[in-house]
């Protein structure tokens, strides 16, 4: 909704508006672990650990090696997550469970990060429908997942869409809010997307838990340019960037006719 | 109970305590009333806060809010002298031998050209007057001054007045003395209006052509008023001509304007109705672009009012205001937003010293969403609407004793979301529980003269906000999670906040044309704004206090120093201030306040202080005249979760502002004027550093609002062509040609981060400015 009132804001302003690149002074905040931490039903369990670095920098976030770090689920089986590439730890028999809660560890520099995270039931991606809606001065095309929410408030969904292998940066991220145990299927709409006859779409659905989904929300406020940026909750706690996410996965793609 | 009825037993003892100080003068001498009101003659409108003045004694009396004045002295003869700035001063003769009514009109001088004669006793009268921080925008101004898109606006020139900040670029939302734009209670005829701006912000909702008096009070609010922190804009609408039919209008860029009134019965009754509609929409129906075409964007507004005498003593009027913005994109998003407001007041003399007048009033903001997608086919809406009824009484006691009292009782409901839905819809209809509750208040005001130098008004509000049932409320822990629901039935109280509201104010003459001023006043909210957005979006939010909202709580004093000079041609004044803000609201990372239930767990709690000195000089009469304005202030906010519980600057804070107005009357046809404006940048939150997460580059934040927007400052020019006045024809026109931002200085009006587009491996920052080189044109006309 938000996005509607932005792009006639947009619309308004299009005669006069200009931009341009400036130089903004800004301070070098002292460089922050950042640990991305994702155990799945259906890939490895994978975390990565990097450091921040200062805005002036160039995009190559340093690798943190030599961590420890071991995932353990509920029913106390215990994975320890071996360093494949710098900054990239896996363990390939590490398939999560849904229901299961899965809690991290992590130990870098001599400090300890820990985190849990409860993979929640899968819901069942049935089709990706397609459609047509005209925003702003053209028509684009969107991809709406279909899939039927459970009864009971408390589904939170993420969905990664990717066109011709190219991930769409936009987070789309929602709850059951508004149509708790019906059929949905709100649509994927990106104002300046790009999707066109031919192209293939890929889209990814989770299922979320609710720290994740403010966490993502939080994030996505951040892409829409919020009013007062803040850095979203991490649920991870220790003192570090980032998240700790057990998620269902299911994957679907399109041909665009 | 027992709190309730010793907050009631206070009052008691202050209502005593006023009646001790009242020096109810029992001498032998024969004294009488002269009581009446004071008009323009040519249209018959009630002429508010002109001085009535009897020269061979130092008593002046001033007409209220509807034209009525009062004086009671002893028995002789007198020469009365009536001024209004910009009508002709008159003078009576009177021989006061009993009580005597005297209706007074006045004539508008046409032109600034023609002599201004104004005493000088009257010219000084700011200097005595006890209130302090208040502010009158003369309409005739309004007319001269250039702003955006040649769309006059009473909310974009009073950002131009000291200790007034501006929302944004070409933004009719305001900032009095730090307090948040939600801060200000904005009053049409004494019906507050919830959201005052047309097309997300840059226009305000209030058509000059129907507006009488705008009168801005940033401190030192008379007890008459409450129900929010900051300020009080109080909007009278014109009454409408009970002598002659008018037609009056314009075309604009933006706009184009009606107005019609005239009398319904000669002298005794008049109606006024004023509309106007923009046309944004008709320049898309031009585009090439069918898409384009199927697009609306578009807003009107309709001001009507009409008012009738009962008789001598009793006046009745009934005014209202619709309003509203459409906006769509061809069928798959429509949205509508407006406020509706109604009035109907009863003025009531009930004898030469007692002024009552009873309001009944409504107010109603909503907005609709129509959503369509694929077979998803549903609206959301949202609505906040009061009923109020107020009782007002001025009694005239003598002259050294005024006193105000009164009392109202408002109901609000607020429905946060409605979602209907088709049958065929995925989405399914449900609605965010409505709230209810009941905001009143009782006052009594004392204006007491103390000697020749002194001069005060002190008052007391009591106020009260009730939030009742029916509805589940809820209760939170630290982090925001319900650990608690409770149901009230219908009419149960959920909360209850009594609040005592003290108002002073005094000055002190230090010759006949200087004086010094204090106030110190408390001022209670009890409707709190949720948006987190930084334009004014038709979706924002007013919640009532709950269990879990408090009442937000300002204390603010202010001491000045006001100077006249070159025979009142001049007046300087300097006032500063400082005040404590209480009960604060913002909210949690990734805070959904839309169409939540849950949204008061979204809420963080925290305080305030704001603090500045305001200079202001204005030249008053002469082919020239304007204002300097400068304010150097300081607005900070702190809240435990956020900043490390340090205080950080708001996103108002400024540290200065500067605005300078001239209008320059070149002749009898060519009026020019230009405003400038300089102010040092919002604080805002900009990274300081970055990180990667999800595949992409996030920015890091340190601290909250660390940063500042470039200064902001921009030059507006405009210049008026009136049509030579024909004493035989009515007929008049007159032609304003404008240009807002006249050096183009590119304001940032927002600035992001992102990747470079020319090298992902960087990330940079890009300004954006909107207005640049803004011309207009406008074509007014009278007959």
């Amino acid at each position: 909704m938000k996005k509607y009132f932005n792009i006639t804001f947009l619309i308004i302003i299009t005669f006069t508006a200009c931009k341009k690149i400036i130089n903004v002074d800004l301070n070098n905040a002292p460089s922050q672990v950042v640990i991305e931490g994702i155990v799945t039903n259906s890939s490895t369990a994978q975390v990565n650990i990097t450091k921040s670095v200062t805005f002036s920098s160039s995009n190559t976030f340093p690798a943190v090696t030599g961590a420890t770090v071991t995932i353990t689920d509920n029913l106390n089986n215990k994975f320890i997550l071996t360093e494949k590439t710098p900054g990239n730890y896996s363990n390939s028999s590490l398939t999560g469970v849904p229901g299961r809660t899965y809690s991290l560890s992590v130990t870098a520099g001599g400090i300890n990060y820990t985190a849990t995270s409860t993979m929640p039931q899968q819901v069942n991606l049935d089709t990706l429908l397609l459609d047509q809606i005209p925003f702003g001065n053209k028509y684009i095309t969107i991809v709406q997942p279909q899939y039927t929410d459970p009864k009971g408030f408390g589904n939170y969904y993420s969905f990664i869409e990717t066109i011709n292998n190219t991930v769409n940066p936009k987070i789309f991220v929602w709850d059951d809010r508004f149509n708790d145990g019906g059929i949905s299927t709100r649509p994927l709409i990106q104002s300046d997307s790009t999707i066109k006859t031919g192209d293939t779409v890929k889209v990814e659905m989770r299922c979320i838990d609710k720290n994740i989904y403010t966490y993502f929300t939080s994030l996505a406020d951040l892409q829409q340019n919020a009013t007062t940026p803040a850095n979203p909750t991490s649920n991870i706690s220790g003192g570090c960037l980032g998240y700790f996410s057990a998620h269902t996965s299911q994957r679907k793609k399109v041909l665009i006719p | 109970m027992a709190y309730q009825f010793k907050k009631f037993a206070s009052i008691r003892s202050c209502i005593f305590f006023i009646s001790f100080l009242i020096n109810f003068n029992l001498s032998a001498q024969n004294k009488f009333t002269l009581s009446g009101s004071v008009k323009d003659k040519k249209s018959g409108e009630s002429l508010i806060g002109a001085s009535i003045r009897l020269e061979e004694t130092k008593i002046n009396a001033v007409t209220n809010g509807y034209g009525f004045y009062s004086i009671t002295i002893p028995q002789g003869n007198y020469t009365v002298s009536i001024n209004y700035a910009g009508y002709r001063t008159d003078s009576k003769k009177i021989n006061l031998d009993n009580n005597i009514q005297l209706v007074i009109e006045l004539e508008p001088i046409s032109t600034l050209l023609d002599e201004v004669v104004v005493s000088t006793k009257r010219k000084n009268e700011n200097i005595a007057k006890p209130l302090m921080g208040v502010e009158k925008l003369n309409m005739k101004d309004l007319n001269n001054l250039p702003v955006l898109l040649g769309e006059k606006d009473v909310l974009k020139s009073i950002q131009l007045l000291p200790g007034i900040k501006s929302a944004g670029d070409g933004n009719s939302g305001f900032y009095v003395r730090g307090g948040g734009a939600d801060q200000n209670l904005i009053l049409l005829d004494e019906a507050p209006v919830y959201n005052a701006s047309h097309l997300l912000g840059f226009f305000s909702t209030f058509n000059s052509d129907a507006i009488k008096d705008v009168t801005l009070y940033k401190g030192g609010m008379p007890a008459q008023y409450g129900g929010r922190l900051s300020s009080v804009v109080d909007i009278k609408m014109k009454d409408g001509n009970n002598k002659d039919y008018d037609v009056s209008g314009g075309l604009g860029l933006i706009s184009s304007r009606i107005n019609i009134e005239g009398p319904i019965v000669k002298d005794n009754g008049s109606f006024i109705i004023s509309a106007r509609r923009s046309y944004a929409d008709m320049f898309l129906k031009l585009s090439h672009d069918s898409i384009m075409r199927n697009n609306t964007l578009y807003f009107y507004d309709l001001n009507a009012k009409a008012n009738y005498k009962l008789g001598k003593k009793d006046r009745l009027f009934l005014s209202g205001y619709f309003g509203r913005d459409v906006l769509g994109f061809g069928n798959s998003f429509g949205t509508d937003w407006g406020n509706l407001t109604g009035t109907l007041r009863w003025n009531h003399i009930v004898n030469n010293k007692i002024f009552s007048n009873t309001s009944l009033i409504y107010s109603d903001y909503s907005y609709k969403i129509q959503i369509k997608s694929g077979t998803d086919n549903f609206k959301i809406t949202s609505q906040i609407q009061d009923i109020n009824l107020k009782q007002d009484f001025d009694f005239y006691i003598n002259n050294n004793n005024k006193i105000k009292f009164g009392a109202n009782i408002i109901h609000h409901t607020v429905a946060p979301g409605t979602i209907t839905a088709d049958a065929s819809s995925n989405i399914q209809s449900s609605e965010v529980q409505k709230r209810y509750s009941y905001e009143s208040a009782v006052y009594v005001s004392h204006e007491l003269t103390v000697n020749n130098n002194l001069n005060i008004v002190y008052g007391l509000r009591m106020s009260n906000l009730s939030a009742v049932g029916p509805g589940n409320f809820y209760q939170y822990d630290q982090s925001g999670n319900a650990i608690d629901t409770i149901h009230y039935n219908k009419g149960q109280t959920v909360a209850s906040y009594w609040n005592l509201e003290p108002r002073f104010s005094a000055s002190y003459q230090l010759n006949e044309i200087s004086s010094i001023k204090f106030s110190y006043n408390r001022n209670i909210q009890n409707l709190h704004l949720l948006t987190n957005s930084t334009t004014s979006t038709p979706t924002d939010l007013w919640l009532p206090s709950t269990n879990n909202i408090k009442p937000e709580i300002a204390d603010q004093v202010s001491l000045g120093y006001y100077k006249n000079f070159k025979e009142g041609q001049f007046e300087f004044s300097v006032e500063t201030y400082y005040k404590w803000i209480q009960n604060q609201i913002d909210y949690r990372n990734g805070a959904d306040l839309q169409a939540n239930d849950n949204v008061e767990s979204e809420l963080l709690y925290g305080s305030g202080r704001a603090y500045g000195i305001e200079f202001y000089l204005k030249k008053k009469f002469g082919k020239f005249n304007g204002w300097v304005g400068y304010t150097l202030s300081r607005t900070e906010k702190r809240f435990a979760e956020i900043n490390n519980g340090n205080y950080f600057p708001a996103k108002q804070d400024q540290t200065h502002n500067i605005s300078l107005v001239g209008i320059y009357k070149l002749n009898e046809r060519w009026t020019l004027s230009g405003t400038w404006v300089y102010n040092t940048g919002n604080a805002v939150t900009f990274p300081s550093g970055k990180y990667h997460v999800n595949g992409q580059t996030v920015f890091l934040y340190t601290e909250r609002n660390g940063y500042r927007m470039p200064a902001y400052h921009r030059l507006d020019l405009a210049a008026t062509w009136e049509s030579p006045r024909n004493k035989n024809r009515k007929y008049q026109s007159s032609w304003t040609y404008g240009l807002y931002n006249a050096y183009g200085r590119e304001n940032a009006y927002i600035i992001q981060f992102k990747d470079d587009p020319n090298d992902p491996t960087k990330t940079v920052a890009e300004q954006t400015s909107l207005f640049r080189f803004v011309p207009s044109i406008t074509w007014n006309f009278k007959f």
